[in-house]
């Protein structure tokens, strides 16, 4: 593992640094490929891709930045520790796609009409409360930062595994995203999310095809397991539905994933989407499965996130582990990438006062971010940032009542929201804290018992707060909402 | 779309198309049906090309699901 293998390293450096190559320097290859600007002004441009992204753009896009490189490594790396238990991204990614065909078309038109680009404007104009905004943008940048300290880490674990030592690898990885979001923009990750996802297709498909032969077929995958790690244990059925339910109400309240769905060009290219984004769940799926083949091929770690580089390095030439080792840092950088924009956009449109040159406020707030990132992932531990990204999953959810409810024609008030909020959060960090940081919580209720995502439980007792106070104080129904459900059905 | 019908026919198809709309959007529950009631798949048997039940059942949603949000979607629009 320690010594470096030159082709895989050589590999890894041209793919890699092609892609920051490309992604960086997209401002000045477009205006050849189009010859004229459309208007939009400079800050919708950067930070949403002048919201004209077609359904192939948006199709690279929002599956890079949905399943990212840590996705690539946390879901065998939970296969191969817990079997069949770790597939419930499986379920979570497929439950997502009907959300997302139902509710998305609604806050995508909500968001051009009134020119929203991030989920706290679109929450200010439903419900006329700068505090709510402040709530919801507050909770999007906690809940985000983990997440992009996740993607760092996610690409020193390939650059460590190639032989390289120490925080080295993650500075690179960081000066790389950095000067490639500078200069991109949202254009930067849409551009190279084909780049991305070619990849990543490439080395999962022949890992899938090639690794089971030299293991034995699938079948042997399967036996080499007992028959009762094959399926869940006991208990399990519970928090196994219950978090992809949690994990796939929580997916699109992301400042990242909704930027991705707020620069498509049309609320039609969001349902076709929905149609065809679930070919990534099959990847996924896939990619699960690389858990138990690290099993048959022997791969002893008990550093469960070196699972992957090392059953590429184990089965593969050293030319193609490098491939497909860059295939996985270059997914982590387009949703880091995202991730930073979604942050940016908070912090201009929502939290910071009017700016004179937008643009370079969100070119320094994204770096600001990533910076934090950086300073999270070099100072505090990988545990930390996996701690830390469970609770922000835990808080984005409590947005969901603002954000989606917000979208029915309840006369919900901007009090209950913030009760709601404020509940929500105070229950799920709560219980979470008292659980020792895990995602799941015993529950008894009689017919009921057995461990229920947290996330869902706070959420459950948010939504109940704030229908209980709209039901004893209503708010005014939402002209915005209601105009755009009865344009619908016209 | 509907410009050139008379307010009548115009009014009736409206109609026609909510009832369908919501209709067809009951379908889009059977993925959260079929995937969160676990103990319907949570078995070894039957196997297919050596995967278990349980892993084959939740790979064929996928196609499923797409399927599903594809009919919504065009007969949504069509009827």
């Amino acid at each position: 593992m320690t010594e470096i293998n030159p082709w895989a390293l050589g590999v890894f450096i041209v793919f890699f640094a092609a892609t920051i190559v490309i992604g960086s320097s997209i401002q000045l290859i477009r205006p050849l490929f189009r010859g004229h600007s459309k208007g939009s002004d400079a800050q919708e441009e950067w930070g949403l891709g002048g919201r004209g992204f077609g359904p192939w753009v948006t199709w690279f896009l929002v599956g890079g930045d949905f399943y990212t490189a840590y996705t690539v490594i946390a879901v065998p790396a939970l296969v191969y520790a817990v079997g069949a238990y770790g597939f419930f991204a499986l379920p979570y990614t497929i439950i997502v796609y009907p959300f997302i065909f139902l509710v998305m078309p609604k806050l995508w038109k909500i968001a051009r009409d009134g020119g929203h680009s991030t989920a706290a404007d679109i929450v200010r104009a439903r419900f006329d409360s700068r505090t709510l905004e402040v709530i919801v943008a507050l909770t999007g940048l906690v809940a985000v930062m983990p997440y992009i300290a996740l993607q760092l880490i996610g690409i020193r674990t390939v650059v460590q595994s190639l032989g390289l030592p120490g925080d080295l690898p993650l500075v690179i990885a960081f000066l790389s995203l950095a000067a490639y979001t500078w200069m991109g923009g949202l254009h930067a990750p849409a551009l190279t999310a084909f780049i991305k996802d070619i990849m990543i297709y490439i080395a999962v498909l022949v890992a899938v095809t090639v690794i089971p032969m030299h293991t034995g077929g699938y079948a042997a995958l399967f036996s080499n397991v007992a028959p009762h790690e094959a399926v869940l244990k006991a208990g399990q059925g519970l928090p196994y539905a219950t978090l992809a339910l949690s994990s796939a109400l929580a997916a699109f309240l992301y400042p990242h994933t909704l930027t991705g769905i707020l620069a498509s060009r049309s609320a039609d290219t969001i349902r076709q989407n929905a149609v065809y984004l679930p070919v990534y769940t099959i990847v996924l799926g896939l990619i699960a499965m690389l858990g138990y083949m690290a099993h048959a091929a022997g791969i002893v770690t008990t550093n469960n996130s070196l699972v992957v580089p090392m059953l590429f390095h184990k089965v593969f030439p050293a030319w193609f582990a490098g491939f497909c080792l860059a295939a996985i840092a270059v997914g982590a950088l387009v949703p880091a990438a995202v991730m930073a924009i979604g942050a940016a956009n908070l912090v201009t449109s929502n939290l910071l006062p009017t700016q004179t040159n937008p643009v370079m406020a969100s070119r320094i707030t994204a770096f600001a971010v990533k910076v934090g990132a950086l300073l999270c992932v070099l100072f505090l531990n990988a545990k930390f940032a996996i701690d830390l990204q469970l609770l922000g999953g835990v808080i984005i959810l409590q947005t969901f009542p603002a954000l989606i409810l917000g979208l029915t024609r309840l006369r919900l008030s901007t009090a209950s929201m913030l009760a709601g909020w404020v509940v929500g959060s105070v229950v799920g960090l709560g219980l979470c804290w008292m659980d020792g940081l895990k995602p799941v919580h015993p529950v008894n209720l009689g017919l009921v018992s057995g461990n229920v995502s947290t996330g869902l439980l706070s959420l459950g007792v948010n939504i109940a707060v704030v229908l209980a106070i709209s039901l004893l104080w209503p708010g005014r129904v939402s002209a915005p909402a209601g105009q755009a459900v009865s344009g619908e059905a016209a | 779309m509907l410009r050139h019908f008379s307010p009548a026919t115009h009014e009736k198809n409206k109609k026609k198309r909510f009832f369908v709309m919501k209709y067809l959007n009951l379908l889009l529950l059977l993925p959260f049906v079929g995937l969160l009631w676990v103990p319907l798949y949570d078995k070894a048997d039957p196997a297919l090309l050596g995967f278990p039940f349980f892993y084959w059942y939740q790979f064929a949603w996928v196609p499923v699901t797409s399927v599903i949000i594809w009919i919504v979607w065009k007969k949504g629009n069509d009827a």
